[in-house]
């Protein structure tokens, strides 16, 4: 029961454990992600505030230069109306750029032709440009349209030219001296500086999150800024995101997971303006705050369920199983017959009943044995009454004496003697022992006392042996149980004092001479009365004087036993009878000599068999 | 009273130990029950044994009449001289195989 107490203990504990372990994880993994969410929005957020800084400050320089480009412009225009001059002196021309530090400075006249120009000799040599004609040019084209129109000023945006693709800004005015436009141009490389300190590949610092993750800028499907410089250039496809997620990812704001670069990825993607910003983080670092949680309720769970299972299985231990096993023990002394064991478990008001129930039931079982064994102790009383009235009473008879005692052992035993007249000269006496004690043995001590008697008495004139056969073969008639019993039996011619006499099983008798000697009878052991049917017996005979006595006895006489377990024995008998003592014992003596001799011999044993005697003396 | 099977069924071989009384030869017979149903002989060595009761007589009588009802055999076998005394006596001996 222990065993599978602690066993479903600990699965419950385990599972319950187990139950805890899951939610938490679950809960914490939610958590994680959640938090991750949070926090790389919010690094997105910031990110699109930089890369709104960042424009908002490309702006302000190029509105700075547009500005700028426009006054001058319009500068150039007025200098060209105050003198002349400029518009055909190419020296001239050249001093004002140097002056105004452009790179460029064209007059144009009204057919879009350029009809004086200063170039930058580092550029190109400005004779080569007179005469160009600004429509056939895509950059010059728009200024055309100024043409013939007053207060035209158009500053370009800067655009890549030329070989090296540098960017150049261009700006134009209508001329106030005459119809036609100025324009500058210069190299903007500071623009350039300040575009490229405000791109997005500046951003790069900021665009970690945590340690592995980062925010990806996106123009189309070009990573335009990321963390990783690596990064920078590459596409969506090159990283291993498939097509449709980059589908996804180029309109609205979601979140997804992917294996980018074969690491798992935990992201969220939304659009700003022409950019989109996809902010990554790897799974690992989202979930790493989890694991550690993790581990330390794995270790917290361990110790505590090993907590609980053990008070637990402790508890059960001392209030359940010790009770049982304490009443356990005393029932198996009840069982084993302590009746007198009171099963006293109070820990508990259940136990309390329990043990209150076994008490009541075995105190009841206890008087029913009690009320049993009085009945049966009266009944056995009864029969050992019954088997005692069944002995002969002493009666006189100037031709013999005859002594008998049965010292009964406490069971009803199955010793019987008996003495009967069987005609006016023939004195019939037996004694016997059946196997086996109780009820059963003294029905079987009836029947076979009754067998003998009546065919004794009913054929006088048959040999002994041959009514013997007949006795057995009637008693074994239906004797399943085996009983058997073992016999001594002689008839005493009174006149000659001739004693024939057969012995079936029993033990030899002890004759008693005149003058006191005493030798056993020599016997035939026959078999027992009951064992076997048709087996025959033989008659012996033994010649009595007068005063010649002859004691039978049972076993409850030799196999009487000392505290040491030794028997009285055939020998101790013969010499006490032999003895001195017998010699000068008078005849209603004997027994009660013999008697006392073997009780001191068992010296408090307690007696186990019948002590059954008989005593004839033949007085002739 | 101890006893060992000292040789199986169907040729059953029992050594006795102890005294054969009242309680202990049921005991024997019944506990013998099993074996002696699967043999045709049996052979009870009483060389341990040093009394024998009435009851322990019954038991070799229910023994030697139930293997002579099957046609087997029943057997002793070393026979102390307390015990033989008492077999002589009571007449066993006449109807007993003795080894």
């Amino acid at each position: 029961m222990r065993r599978t107490f602690q066993l479903w203990l600990f699965v419950s504990v385990a599972l319950a454990f187990a139950a805890l372990f899951y939610l938490t994880y679950y809960l914490q993994t939610k958590e994680a992600f959640s938090a991750a969410e949070s926090l790389i929005e919010l690094r997105m957020e910031d990110a699109k505030k930089q890369i709104s800084i960042n424009e908002n400050n490309l702006k302000a320089v190029l509105d700075i230069c547009n500005t700028s480009m426009a006054n001058d412009v319009k500068t150039v225009a007025y200098i060209l109306e105050c003198v002349p001059a400029f518009a055909t002196d190419a020296h001239k021309l050249e001093e004002l750029r140097q002056i105004m530090g452009y790179d460029e400075i064209h007059v144009v006249n009204k057919h879009g032709l350029i009809e004086n120009c200063a170039i930058d000799p580092v550029i190109g040599n400005a004779e080569h440009y007179i005469g160009f004609n600004l429509k056939l040019h895509a950059q010059s084209e728009p200024f055309v349209h100024g043409i013939g129109k007053k207060n035209f000023v158009l500053v370009q945006p800067p655009l890549p030219r030329g070989m090296d693709r540098k960017l150049f800004q261009y700006g134009g005015a209508s001329r106030l001296d005459d119809e036609g436009i100025v324009q500058l141009g210069i190299s903007v490389s500071f623009l350039e500086r300040a575009m490229e300190n405000n791109s997005l590949a500046t951003l790069s610092p900021g665009l970690r999150i945590g340690v592995g993750g980062e925010i990806l800028i996106l123009r189309g499907e070009k990573i335009v800024g990321a963390a990783r410089v690596d990064l920078e250039g590459r596409t969506l496809t090159s990283i291993g995101i498939d097509q449709k997620l980059i589908d996804d990812i180029r309109q609205g704001e979601g979140s997804f997971s992917a294996e980018i670069d074969g690491v798992k990825f935990f992201g969220l993607y939304v659009q700003s303006g022409d950019l989109t910003l996809v902010g990554v983080m790897p799974n690992y670092e989202v979930t790493s705050k989890r694991n550690g949680v993790a581990i330390q309720l794995i270790i917290a769970g361990l110790v505590l369920m090993l907590v609980v299972f053990l008070s637990v299985s402790k508890l059960v231990q001392t209030i359940v199983i010790d009770g049982i096993d304490r009443i356990n023990v005393s029932l198996g002394r009840i069982t084993a017959g302590h009746l007198d064991e009171k099963v006293e478990e109070d820990n508990s008001e259940e136990f309390r009943k329990l043990s209150g129930g076994i008490n009541t039931t075995v105190e009841a079982l206890k008087g029913a044995i009690a009320a049993e064994k009085t009945r049966l102790n009266s009944e056995l009383e009864f029969a050992r009454a019954v088997q005692i009235s069944a002995l002969p009473q002493i009666h006189d008879d100037p031709r013999f004496e005859i002594y008998a005692s049965m010292e009964a052992a406490k069971e009803v035993g199955g010793d019987f003697y008996d003495f009967f007249i069987v005609d006016e000269s023939h004195l019939a006496f037996l004694i016997a022992d059946v196997s086996g004690k109780g009820i059963p043995a003294a029905m079987f001590m009836m029947n076979a006392k009754a067998q003998l008697k009546s065919n004794i008495l009913n054929n006088p004139r048959k040999p002994l042996d041959e009514v013997i056969y007949d006795v057995n073969n009637s008693i074994c008639e239906g004797n399943d149980a085996c009983m058997f019993v073992t016999v001594f039996v002689g008839v005493l011619d009174l006149r000659s004092g001739l004693l024939t006499y057969v012995n079936a099983g029993h033990n030899a008798p002890v004759v008693r001479r005149a003058n006191g000697e005493a030798s056993w009878l020599p016997v035939e052991n026959g078999f027992v009365i009951g064992g076997m049917d048709s087996v025959s017996y033989v008659q012996e005979t033994f010649q009595l004087s007068p005063d010649d006595g002859i004691l039978l006895y049972t076993d409850g006489v030799t196999e009487a036993m000392n505290p040491q377990l030794a028997l009285y024995g055939d020998d101790r008998l013969i010499t006490l009878m032999d003895g001195p003592i017998m010699h000068s014992a008078p005849f209603d003596c004997i027994l009660d000599e013999l008697k006392g001799d073997v009780l001191a011999f068992a010296d408090g044993a307690p007696q186990s068999d019948d002590i059954t005697m008989l005593f004839l003396r033949y007085l002739g | 009273m101890t006893y060992e099977i000292t040789s199986p069924p169907p040729e059953l071989t029992v050594a006795v130990k102890g005294r054969l009384d009242t309680l202990t030869s049921p005991k024997l017979e019944s506990d013998l029950e099993p074996s002696i149903a699967k043999s045709k002989s049996l052979v009870l060595d009483l060389t341990g044994v040093d009394y024998l009761s009435s009851a322990g007589l019954r038991l070799l009588l229910t023994l030697q009449k139930r293997f002579k009802k099957e046609g087997g055999s029943f057997k002793l076998r070393g026979i102390q001289p307390g015990v033989m005394e008492i077999l002589r006596m009571t007449g066993f001996l006449k109807i007993l195989s003795v080894e």
